[in-house]
């Protein structure tokens, strides 16, 4: 969800970082799906104050991670990484099976889970990938990790973050600017809004959809069963549609309904026989009493 | 017809794949690792531009020769024309790099910068970076074997492990 369910939300993303030179699909009107952070008036500032649109270049590969080590940065002042070393190993654990099977296994891909009753996951650029301890309550097997995780990587790999950077105007490498103060506070400003999005706005529907699509993707060249995915996706929309789910996701992403219709249909595409790893007992005895 | 196609697609995917020996560039920054894992140690880092020889594959990753060590990279990461490197302003650099002496492990002095001025911890990117050293290739091929998690093709029909 990178997403936009805040609160009871599920999978808030940015995914600036991403180097990788290809893409899974279309996300040609980014900027339009891209209402948070850096979109409108503050996109323009930072897309003129960073030497304006039109130039082709993009943000350098230093920029980008140091855009992932602030989004990251952000999320864990906001929500301290829980101090459960098995837990957060095991995440990774998982996160890095995913990783392997991924067009980008020598990225710098690093996990954790963060103590948030929230459902909800965070990514930054660079492979920064975060989960609430919430969202862990919530799932009942390991393949629902994996597609959370997946889901998130996905934005990584797509390079959505990076992509609405571009829309709104930052188009231009941050390295063209040669004075070290404006250099940094074009950063800062820029750093701030896919924080904000990550946290507080969220992705549009294309981009969600299409991380939906490569997480289902992902999750059948990993080995892992998609449907759990697709069973997790549901759960949260019978939440949003319950008494406690509208009382607390007042701002939150609606779609998850037609995103569970959407992740069906891939599933069917791809992989129409039920296949994959489930891991049911694994995923209950390492998040036991967690 | 059929043959004609598989040998053209075997031809277009020979002069894909990063030829042995010969020169290669890192099209984006990445870790080369000890083994063809992402968890493998990180061995070096490489950054965009960066040339490389390859050795050896395996699967989806390479073994290059690069900056005199050797270490294994997705061949994704590799192009055989050469790529200019990200033009860099002297004084930005990672903390790792520079003498700022940043508290940070080896963060971008930007990033540095940027949680000071707004007030972050960083402490939890440095505790991000220690659960992935935590885990090593071995935990991580241990870890998919008992959950016997694996693509459809190599699936094999054993332990239902995978299905409970």
């Amino acid at each position: 969800m990178g997403c936009t369910f805040n609160k009871l939300t599920f999978l808030t993303t940015i995914a600036l970082a991403a180097t990788v030179p290809f893409n899974m699909g279309g996300c040609a009107d980014t900027a339009s799906q891209f209402g948070g952070a850096i979109g409108g008036q503050q996109g323009a500032v930072i897309g003129r104050s960073l030497g304006g649109a039109g130039e082709a270049a993009s943000l350098s590969q230093k920029d980008e991670q140091a855009m992932g080590e602030s989004v990251a940065a952000a999320v864990t002042t906001q929500y301290p990484v829980v101090k459960d070393a098995k837990l957060n190993q095991y995440v990774a654990l998982v996160g890095l099976t995913l990783a392997n099977a991924s067009k980008r296994p020598d990225g710098n891909w690093l996990f954790a889970v963060v103590d948030s009753n929230e459902v909800n996951a965070f990514s930054g650029p660079d492979g920064y990938i975060m989960i609430t301890r919430g969202a862990l309550k919530e799932m009942r097997d390991e393949a629902e990790l994996a597609g959370v995780l997946a889901h998130e990587i996905s934005h990584v790999l797509d390079e959505h973050g990076l992509k609405a950077a571009k829309q709104a105007g930052i188009t231009s490498s941050l390295a063209n600017l040669s004075n070290l103060d404006q250099r940094s506070n074009a950063f800062g400003e820029l750093a701030s809004g896919l924080a904000d999005t990550v946290l507080n706005k969220g992705y549009g529907r294309q981009q969600e959809d299409e991380a939906d699509a490569d997480a289902v993707k992902l999750m059948i060249s990993t080995g892992y069963d998609p449907n759990s995915y697709l069973h997790f996706i549901e759960r949260i929309a019978k939440s949003q549609g319950s008494a406690r789910g509208a009382s607390v996701l007042m701002k939150t992403h609606p779609g998850a309904a037609e995103r569970a219709d959407k992740i069906r249909k891939r599933i069917s595409e791809l992989a129409p026989a039920k296949q994959g790893a489930v891991l049911r007992e694994r995923f209950a005895k390492m998040t036991a009493g967690k | 017809m059929n043959r004609m196609c598989a040998l053209a697609l075997l031809l277009v995917g020979a002069l894909a794949w990063p030829a042995f020996g010969e020169d290669n560039w890192l099209r984006r920054s990445a870790e080369a690792r000890s083994d063809p894992s992402a968890a493998g140690d990180v061995v070096v880092k490489v950054t965009k531009g960066d040339r490389v020889q390859v050795l050896e594959k395996n699967g989806a990753w390479v073994k290059v020769d690069v900056k005199g060590q050797q270490g294994w990279l997705a061949a994704d990461s590799l192009s055989g024309r050469e790529v200019k490197p990200d033009v860099r302003i002297a004084g930005m650099g990672s903390s790792a790099e520079s003498s700022s002496g940043a508290a940070a492990k080896g963060l971008q002095d930007m990033t540095i910068n940027y949680a000071a001025r707004r007030r972050l911890s960083t402490r939890g990117v440095d505790e991000m970076v220690d659960i992935r050293k935590s885990i090593k290739s071995q935990m991580l091929k241990d870890f998919v074997a008992e959950g016997n998690i694996q693509p459809p093709r190599r699936r094999t029909a054993s332990p239902a492990a995978g299905e409970k």
